[in-house]
């Protein structure tokens, strides 16, 4: 969907869980379960995102956060991440005429002391870290099913000294 | 190659004071860390890795990504298990439920960022009358939470008198009850030791809850009037002092930790060779197991208890004697319940 405004894109806010790490904002779609991670410069250039900054607020706003120069062709490179993360309200095409840069094209164009104000989405993928969340043995309420959710898990017995405990007897 | 047991003590020296707001500095090396990264992940230490290496050349090893995003993946899940404590103790409290929290965010509350430490599931203890209605309630919603009848399978103490004893700490609009620290700090050690003591990280959480107990803490409410189940809470933080660190100077537990039985620390060690969950737990129903002779004495040889948790279910005394009479008495007493348990298998299998 094109929007009608096209200068003035606005992030989403519904449906997302936000995370602020000290170098970079993770969001949660709460509606497709994924994970994405903002690097400073994305994350900048996300929050203003408000529906009434152009392209060119954005640009200057961004580079006033992160003490960097910032051009358009940053921005658009930016919302054109965002808006394939679903991180906007509504993804925003490139105006006719301006052809989109990739990463290493606009970090060419900068030089790479600018590099820090290149915006990064990257989408994030469950880790191995998190294998260990939930175990076979935790507490569980005898009879129940939910057991059944934890990986490799089968039952809650009631008697015995793992009762209460999910097991796979 | 390193062997099993080597690994074990370089993930030791890997979470020495890793719970600390200033971690000391890592005192095994590089190569080292990065040869334990899969312990690291597996025992749910992933964000306090990273943190420990986050401004250091490990950060370069492609390897320890994986640390970076356990430790961002802790932090979302955190994020969101916050928004679903606070839910839930007003959905409780307005059916007239004041549940305690256990564990999870409790613990991990005390650590210096969010993300350091995975709150995992929700564990809510219950007043036994609350019992039924609290279980009516979750079965009609969504929440990753493990609800308990009292607190009878960790503790001896009279449920009124932890909840005398309980605090209420602030989570985003939500007054979410917590157990006093002296009391939570006994539930964990015996949560630790009644699992076997294979997960690393929950013995960080008991160094941390040493090491963070406020001023005037009771450790004669803590270690209890049984004398056993005293000497097992201070055996637990003896551990945390052995392996990890843990200060206990002043402490009514620093002889104790001093002279541990002889066979604990071994066989903590061998537990945390294989962090992952399928090494504790049987992966292959008994029963199912039982339709081939090799398969069913792979599983009953894959029941084999371990000494602590058999010491502990059976309420055995934590001395040197041998261990192998504990570990075969739980071992028997499971697989009679199992033969007991038998004819309702064949019947669901119908």
């Amino acid at each position: 969907m094109i929007m009608e405004d096209q200068t003035a894109p606005k992030a989403r806010k519904e449906g997302i869980l936000i995370q602020e790490l000290s170098d970079e904002v993770l969001v949660y779609d709460l509606e497709s379960h994924k994970a994405h991670c903002l690097n400073k410069a994305a994350a900048a250039i996300w929050e203003h995102c408000d529906g009434t900054n152009s392209i060119r607020d954005i640009a200057l706003a961004m580079g006033s956060d992160l003490n960097a120069q910032a051009d358009e062709a940053v921005v658009w490179h930016a919302l054109d991440q965002l808006g394939k993360a679903s991180l906007l309200e509504q993804r925003i095409p490139q105006p006719d005429g301006k052809p989109r840069l990739s990463r290493r094209e606009l970090m060419r164009k900068a030089g790479i002391a600018a590099m820090i104000a290149i915006p990064v989405v990257t989408s994030i993928l469950a880790p191995k870290a998190l294998a260990s969340a939930t175990s076979c043995g935790s507490p569980c309420t005898p009879a129940s099913a939910e057991c059944v959710a934890i990986p490799n898990c089968t039952f809650c017995p009631s008697t015995g000294p793992n009762a209460g405990r999910c097991a796979m007897f | 190659m390193r062997g099993d047991k080597e690994r074990s003590l370089l993930l030791a020296a890997a979470l020495r004071g890793i719970w600390r707001d200033d971690p000391p500095r890592l005192e095994i090396s590089d190569a080292e860390f990065i040869e334990i990264i899969p312990l690291l992940l597996g025992s749910g230490v992933a964000a306090l890795s990273w943190r420990r290496i986050r401004n250091t050349s490990l950060t370069n090893s492609p390897a320890s990504a994986d640390l970076l995003d356990g430790y961002r993946f802790y932090s979302l899940h955190n994020a969101l298990i916050e928004n679903q404590i606070a839910e839930v103790f007003a959905r409780f409290r307005a059916l007239g439920i004041e549940p305690i929290l256990i564990k999870g965010w409790a613990i991990a509350r005390l650590y210096a960022e969010k993300g350091l430490r995975l709150y995992g599931d929700i564990d809510l203890v219950v007043r036994p009358s609350d019992y039924e209605t609290a279980l009516g309630l979750l079965n009609s919603r969504k929440y990753g939470v493990d609800l308990h009848c009292g607190l009878s399978k960790f503790d001896a103490h009279p449920l009124d008198d932890l909840y005398a004893r309980s605090q209420l700490i602030k989570l985003k609009d939500a007054d979410v009850r917590l157990l006093g620290a002296e009391d939570h700090l006994r539930v964990l050690c015996e949560h630790f030791l009644r699992d076997g003591a294979w997960q690393a990280r929950a013995l960080c959480d008991i160094a941390l809850a040493v090491e963070s107990r406020p001023e005037g803490f009771d450790w004669g409410i803590c270690l209890g009037e049984n004398k056993r189940r005293a000497d097992r809470v201070a055996c637990a933080i003896g551990l945390a002092h052995r392996l990890l660190g843990a200060r206990v100077a002043g402490t009514p537990v620093e002889a104790r930790a001093a002279d541990l039985p002889q066979w604990l620390v071994p066989a903590v060690l061998k537990q945390w060779r294989n962090p992952s969950v399928a090494d504790h737990y049987p992966q292959e129903l008994m029963i199912n197991a039982m339709s081939n002779p090799l398969r069913a004495v792979k599983a009953m040889l894959n029941r084999w208890p371990d000494p602590v948790r058999a010491t502990v279910m059976l309420e055995g005394e934590f001395n040197n004697l041998p261990r192998l009479p504990f570990q075969a008495g739980l071992y028997l007493w499971r697989m009679a319940d199992f033969l007991k348990r038998l004819p309702e298998f064949f019947e669901k299998a119908r």
